[in-house]
């Protein structure tokens, strides 16, 4: 530790050494049309290659020595610009990039500074383009951003139907999901089918499975960083498409025009509207549906050159209703996200960019039943309390500097009852809740050594506070007993965060991470899949925070002029602290009250190859991502102590896309991925308990399904633009040779056609099955666009 | 797994196949069914598990049963004294399966040890060459105040009743209550109008398991479903007095068939108990969450499967006849605690 700090005294003190006759060129990068904020556009020296990108806002800051430079704007898909600058002071430059698509009606080649992957410091760390993933075929027409991602290499899905990121052998729990800086506890839209972010509303996701920069923090394993779009400052714009599953509309425009903006989308699924006419009245299941929504927006004010506020928001839920009128049960279960998210960017210099937000979450899951005159109803959630103030300071071209710090509050209501009998009514005395205190500082740096070297070092400082009731539970102030909560066990971390490059040439690199991340909120399950049930449990005296520490070493390399990019990265990750139920014991044993008896802890670790080949340019373009990897679990008390391999645990992962510009109009694109079996806990004894036939579970994780494989193939189709209407036909085929991938499997004794079998009549036999969804499924969605 | 299969279907095209896994053979482990309440002596049945895909046949059920054990029962007194008695196997007529008891319940009447309420009793089995352990305490028995009969509001047909009743939780007390029952009388129109019969339960079913985390304190009306027949929910009614109309030989007639008769038995159990029964409950319930992370009944033998549970009983003959109201509890013989 003693080293790490050394090491960023000295880089602070080399900041010291430039200064001499040196002038900044800052500002905003925008996107002509819309006026959108463009994130991660590369300006910089066309000669020197000195330069720097566009940050999460849009604005850059580069500072050189004195001369004449041309420097370059370039951004994937856009016209890049070039400018002859006389840099003899500080000059404020925003730039207005063109839509190459816009420009000649065709698919863009690419202007970017294509060779970012092998330049930057940065590693484990991918871009998805959301007009990119636009075009890849999807099921059931929904474009879904973590499906996408899922792509990657050293991204494991969890399944058949699972939106759930399994990175580098971290369970679903150790991904920070970001919506303009606001956590996304649960970002699943039916069971995991689908992910709650509406592709429409997305401008930019970027995701971070390694090498964590300092500014993240309290999640082991990934960030998935989403901004939503600004809005069209211009012009007003509709879009939206119809679907089989669902239908989206989004509607932007000025509100002052150039100055600032909303957007306002929303998404329905409509299979139970449809479905309700054919299910008969006298069928006892009738009543049944399940529904989904969601509700982006965002407005922005450009209040000055220097301040912008943003303030945007999230709303959705899921509604799955359940009643069977034989036996008189009617089952509700809503559940959803919402965030809001207030942001204010001020530039004290053209070096120094500030950010500043306040955040609030809030994820609530509620199951009621009712049964003639009984009504149980469970809830749970968590909320959060969220400010923080992030800095970017860029003194030189060979710095740039990130601080901040940031504050949450988190409420947790973990599992919580109350119930009716006829006229009694059956509650708590309060709601059970737990309240901690969450806060991080963080410094880091971007450093340039020398034109081959550079590295990035940064150390995030983190705390948690659980809250705790008084013992005496008597506060003096009232005089009466009371809940007075007081700071209970706390814990804090030092996070060092390094990664390095080193070129080997102006086309590869070397580079390398190590990273240390605490996590001091878990999510306690007890399903295979990301149910809506999961707990969130904070870390408090009997719960300790989870721990990683990561290294990673990769090559990267990139061929025919940025043509192909290559990758190559190992990975090795330890974890402590882990946590899962203890054996036996049900969420609703913690009902009103704290859940830290439930647990059992461990460790794990995953090691691993992810090799990526990318073809960025021409009219093929696409990616081949595969992962080796191997992800194992250390449990005491599960498995009788025996190391078990983690439920995501995967040898082999495999995913191909490819995207082809036909002709002016028609876009084919296609997907195959191949991945091991998920591991799975199988019966292998069965015993008699009160006549009735019962499983034991011995070696956990310890069979595999088989491969999952599937090949899609897509087709859009966009006629020539008519006035200001424009529109586009996606067609897909989801698992074109229908392969029947396994979904879940169960055992069953069956007893002959007809008969009623019992093991004392010894007419049972024991089978198993494998239940497969999602067969060969085309669909067809209209987007449109004026 | 059918409700599950349904609730994909509703949502989703799904198909499934059969297909077939290597499972390692089981090792073999003693599964303990024993129990002890207040004013009886111990019972234990004691079976063995089998791996998963062993063929089911014929003697299947005959060889489950553990005939070569040695079963010991002890518990010690307030003074400190020991009582410890060996269990034997119930002799010919009952000797199909293998049950152990304190043999003197049948041959020195008077003289068995019988359960006694706060006590924790000890069980020990000796089976190849393993010893198998247990504790388990007969906790204080918490009458209901009262049961009545009243009709299903939302039943089909208006002989539909069900059991309510009223329970004050004692507050202060984390107690777990379970919840069985049995038709002692239950008339079917025989075939071919020849008369009716019982067809009556055979043993107790189990109704509910669970905890008083929401309940705790309260006085408040509940009501006993009927069990399904492996027990748990959904669950069905009771039948008052009726008419069963029949056409036979194209002769329209009916035939009376009396009220059932129902036996409560409102249980306070341990918590290692509870977790057993309650995983129990939830299994014939739910029928397997393809879902859920695979969970194992929480059993408290120590070297083996099953429960020992310790029962503070209290028991209630309900006959359904509407409006019918139950204040005092039932004495129960031998036969009737199963």
């Amino acid at each position: 530790m003693r080293e790490l700090i050394f090491i960023i005294i000295f880089l602070l003190i080399t900041l010291c050494g430039f200064g001499q006759n040196q002038y900044t060129i800052s500002g905003y990068v925008q996107d002509d049309g819309s006026g959108e904020s463009l994130i991660g556009v590369s300006v910089y020296d066309k000669a020197s290659y000195k330069g720097t990108a566009t940050n999460q806002y849009g604005f850059y800051s580069l500072t050189l020595e004195e001369g004449v430079y041309d420097i370059l704007y370039s951004f994937i898909g856009y016209k890049s610009i070039e400018k002859n600058i006389n840099l003899n002071k500080d000059i404020r430059l925003n730039i207005s990039l063109t839509n190459e698509s816009i420009l000649t009606d065709e698919v863009i080649i690419s202007g970017e500074r294509l060779d970012k992957n092998v330049n930057s410091s940065n590693m484990s760390q991918a871009k998805i383009e959301v007009d990119n993933i636009k075009q890849l075929p999807v099921i059931l027409g929904e474009v879904d951003v973590l499906k996408s991602a899922q792509l990657l290499p050293g991204i494991q899905s969890g399944g058949e139907g699972n939106s759930g990121l399994y990175v580098r052998g971290g369970g679903p729990d150790q991904n920070l999901i970001l919506l303009d800086e606001a956590v996304v506890y649960n970002a699943a839209h039916l069971f995991g089918f689908f992910s709650v972010f509406n592709a429409d509303a997305i401008k930019d996701i970027n995701i971070i499975k390694g090498g964590m920069p300092a500014e993240y923090g309290g999640r082991l394993s990934s960030v998935l960083d989403i901004t939503m779009k600004d809005g069209n400052n211009k012009k007003y714009q509709a879009d939206g498409g119809i679907g089989l599953l669902s239908s989206r509309l989004t509607l932007q425009g000025p509100i002052e025009k150039n100055k600032s903006s909303f957007i306002v989308s929303g998404r329905r699924t409509y299979v139970d509207v449809l479905s309700k006419p054919f299910m008969d009245k006298e069928n006892p299941f009738s009543g049944s549906g399940y529904y989904f929504y969601d509700l982006t927006t965002k407005i922005n004010y450009k209040i000055s050159d220097k301040d912008r506020l943003y303030l945007s928001g999230y709303f959705g839920r899921d509604v799955f209703d359940f009643s069977n009128t034989d036996n008189d049960i009617g089952i509700s279960i809503p559940w959803g996200n919402a965030t809001t998210s207030l942001r204010w960017n001020h530039l004290f210099s053209d070096k120094l960019f500030m950010n500043t937000a306040l955040i609030f979450t809030d994820y609530r899951f509620e199951f009621n039943i009712a049964q003639q005159d009984f009504e149980l109803k469970i809830f749970s959630g968590i909320n959060d309390w969220n400010s923080k103030i992030d800095f970017l300071y860029q003194p030189n071209q060979r710095h740039t500097i990130r601080f901040g710090t940031n504050y949450i509050f988190h409420e947790f209501t973990p599992g919580n009852a109350t119930g009716r009998s006829g006229d009694v009514v059956f509650e708590p005395d309060e709601i059970y809740k737990q309240y901690s205190h969450e806060a991080a500082a963080y410094l880091s740096d971007d450093f340039d050594v020398s034109d081959i070297f550079k590295i990035h070092a940064g150390l995030r400082f983190s705390y948690f506070q659980e809250l705790i009731t008084d013992s005496t539970g008597f506060n003096p102030n009232v005089e009466e007993m009371s809940n007075n909560w007081i700071g209970g066990k706390d814990y804090f971390g030092l996070e060092p965060r390094l990664t390095f490059r080193y070129k080997i040439n102006p086309t590869s690199s070397l580079k390398g991470a190590y990273t240390q991340n605490y996590q001091y909120i878990h999510l306690a399950s007890t399903s295979s899949v990301s149910l809506p049930t999961d707990l969130w449990v904070p870390s408090s005296a009997a719960i300790k925070p989870k721990f990683s520490d990561q290294y990673a070493f990769g090559y990267f390399k990139n061929f025919q002029d940025n043509m192909y990019e290559t990758s190559i990265e190992a990975y090795y990750k330890e974890m402590e602290n882990l946590i899962e139920y203890k054996e036996g014991i049900l969420p609703e044993d913690n009902t009103n009250s704290s859940s830290d008896d439930s647990f059992v802890f461990g460790d794990g670790n995953s090691y691993g190859i992810e090799l990526l080949l990318k073809k960025n340019k021409g009219k093929t373009t696409g990616w081949l991502g595969y992962t080796w990897s191997k992800t194992t679990r250390y449990f005491d008390e599960i498995n009788e102590g025996e190391p078990f391999p983690a439920k995501y645990d995967r040898r082999h992962d495999l995913s191909i896309t490819a995207t082809h510009q036909l002709s002016k109009s028609w876009v084919l694109s296609s997907v195959f991925v191949y991945a091991t079996g998920n591991a799975i806990t199988l019966p292998t004894e069965r015993y008699i308990i009160g006549g009735n036939i019962f499983t034991e579970y011995t070696s956990r994780n310890g069979f595999r399904m088989d491969p999952y494989h599937r090949l899609d193939i897509g087709a859009t189709y966009t006629p020539k633009k008519k006035k200001k209407f424009e529109s586009s036909w996606n067609f897909s085929i989801y698992n074109l040779y229908s392969r029947k991938n396994p979904y879940f499997i169960y055992f069953d004794l069956e007893a002959p056609e007809g008969e009623d079998g019992s093991i004392q009549t010894g007419n049972l036999t024991p089978k198993a099955y494998q239940v497969s969804i999602f067969p060969i499924l085309p669909s067809i969605t209209w987007n449109f666009s004026f | 797994m059918k409700k599950y299969l349904f609730i994909l279907t509703l949502l989703f095209i799904s198909c499934q196949e059969e297909i077939t896994f290597d499972l390692p053979s089981a090792n073999e482990k003693i599964v303990v069914e024993g129990s002890i309440e207040q004013g009886f002596p111990p019972y234990v049945l004691l079976t063995r598990n089998e791996g998963y895909f062993e063929p089911v046949d014929t003697n299947t059920y005959n060889n489950l049963f553990v005939k070569d054990a040695i079963v010991k029962v002890w518990t010690y007194n307030e003074d400190g004294t020991k009582d410890s008695v060996m269990l034997e196997q119930l002799p010919a007529p009952f000797d199909s399966i293998s049950i152990y008891t304190d043999i003197n319940v049948i041959t020195n009447p008077g003289l068995e040890m019988r359960g006694e309420i706060g006590k924790t009793y000890n069980l020990e089995i000796q089976w190849n060459n393993q010893i198998i352990t247990s504790s388990t305490t007969i906790p204080e028995p918490t009458p209901l105040d009262c049961l009545w009969v009243e009709k299903n509001p939302s039943a089909d047909e208006i002989f539909e009743c069900d059991i309510r009743a009223i329970y004050s939780d004692p507050a202060d007390i984390e107690n777990n209550v379970l919840v069985r029952s049995k038709r002692t009388e239950h008339w079917k129109k025989k075939k071919n109008n020849n008369g009716i019969k019982n067809d009556n339960d055979p043993f107790l079913i189990l109704v509910d398991a669970g905890p008083d985390v929401l309940i705790n304190g309260e006085s408040f009306e509940t009501f006993f479903p009927k069990p399904r027949e492996q027990g748990g929910f959904p669950s069905g009614n009771y039948n008052t007095d009726r008419y069963e109309t029949f056409n036979e030989n194209g002769i329209e007639d009916s035939v009376f068939l009396p009220h059932d008769v129902v036996l409560i038995k409102f249980c306070q159990i341990d918590k290692p108990s509870l977790m057993f029964w309650r995983g129990v409950v939830r299994q014939v319930t739910s029928g397997g969450n393809p879902f859920a992370e695979p969970a194992n009944l929480s059993s408290n033998i120590n070297g083996g499967l099953g429960t020992w549970t310790g029962y503070g009983a209290a028991y209630y003959k309900v006959p359904i006849i509407e409006d019918t109201t139950i204040l005092e509890q039932y004495d129960v013989e031998i036969t009737d605690i199963f």
